[in-house]
């Protein structure tokens, strides 16, 4: 599905989410799980990787399908480059901005979620433009312990 | 479509979901922003979300309750269980009250 220039679009791939992963019987902690990753990163893709340039309209890509037990989510923009940087460094680590460090500041949380509640997460530059993330959530067992 | 709605009760400021399934995110934060401001201007120190309805929050609503809980105290009410998994995920469940 493409999302072009509209938030409000989102909220439409979350229910197409949602009913997808009903069909399939899954959890619905897992289905929030799968809903707020894709959510985060469109949103980040939108708002961050067209900001302050870009020509165009601000489109991003999502693919996901099933690989036994994951679900594989694929986000990418066509805006700038390494806008994530200021949230993740070259190892694909946390940044400290992005870090607990300073929960107490409102942004920088997506990165943080998606990372937590998937089983692998990647952001990097696209081949050509833009910014793609990777990545999958298990739909068995629970990846954290809180 | 309206997604919110406030009450008084006992001097207290609750604010609450109206519909079932309700989903907190960049689209509707702006109508809850509308709600708390209300409640910082009427001069409440304390503000109460009622969760009940809430199915889903991401980082936007997240980091509006962290804003809001900077200007008075925030206390969450009927957080379901799995809303409750993002609050101790993204480690913020220390800024807030929970009943």
């Amino acid at each position: 599905m493409t999302i072009v220039d509209n938030l409000k679009d989102i909220k439409i791939l979350r229910k197409l989410i949602e009913l997808w992963l009903e069909e399939m019987g899954v959890d619905e902690f897992k289905i929030m799980s799968v809903k707020l990753c894709v959510d985060e990163a469109v949103y980040n893709g939108i708002m961050h990787a067209y900001k302050n340039g870009g020509r165009g309209k601000r489109t991003v890509d999502v693919t996901m399908f099933k690989d036994k037990n994951l679900i594989k989510i694929q986000v990418q923009d066509y805006g700038k480059k390494e806008w994530y940087k200021k949230y993740k460094n070259d190892d694909n680590k946390h940044s400290e901005l992005a870090e607990t460090t300073d929960t107490a500041k409102p942004h920088g949380r997506g990165i943080i979620i998606m990372e937590k509640l998937s089983k692998s997460f990647k952001i990097a530059n696209a081949d050509r433009s833009g910014t793609k993330v990777s990545m999958a959530i298990d739909l068995t067992g629970n990846k954290f312990i809180l | 479509m309206k997604n919110f709605n406030y009450k008084i009760d006992n001097k207290k400021f609750y604010l609450y979901l109206i519909n079932p399934g309700s989903e907190i995110d960049y689209n509707n934060i702006e109508e809850m922003t509308g709600l708390i401001k209300k409640a910082v201007e009427e001069g409440y120190k304390e503000m109460y979300f009622d969760f009940k309805n809430l199915k889903f929050i991401d980082s936007s609503g997240l980091g509006r309750l962290i804003t809001a809980s900077k200007q008075l105290k925030v206390v969450l009410l009927n957080v379901s269980e799995d809303v409750m998994k993002i609050f101790k995920i993204t480690n913020i469940t220390a800024f807030f009250n929970f009943e």
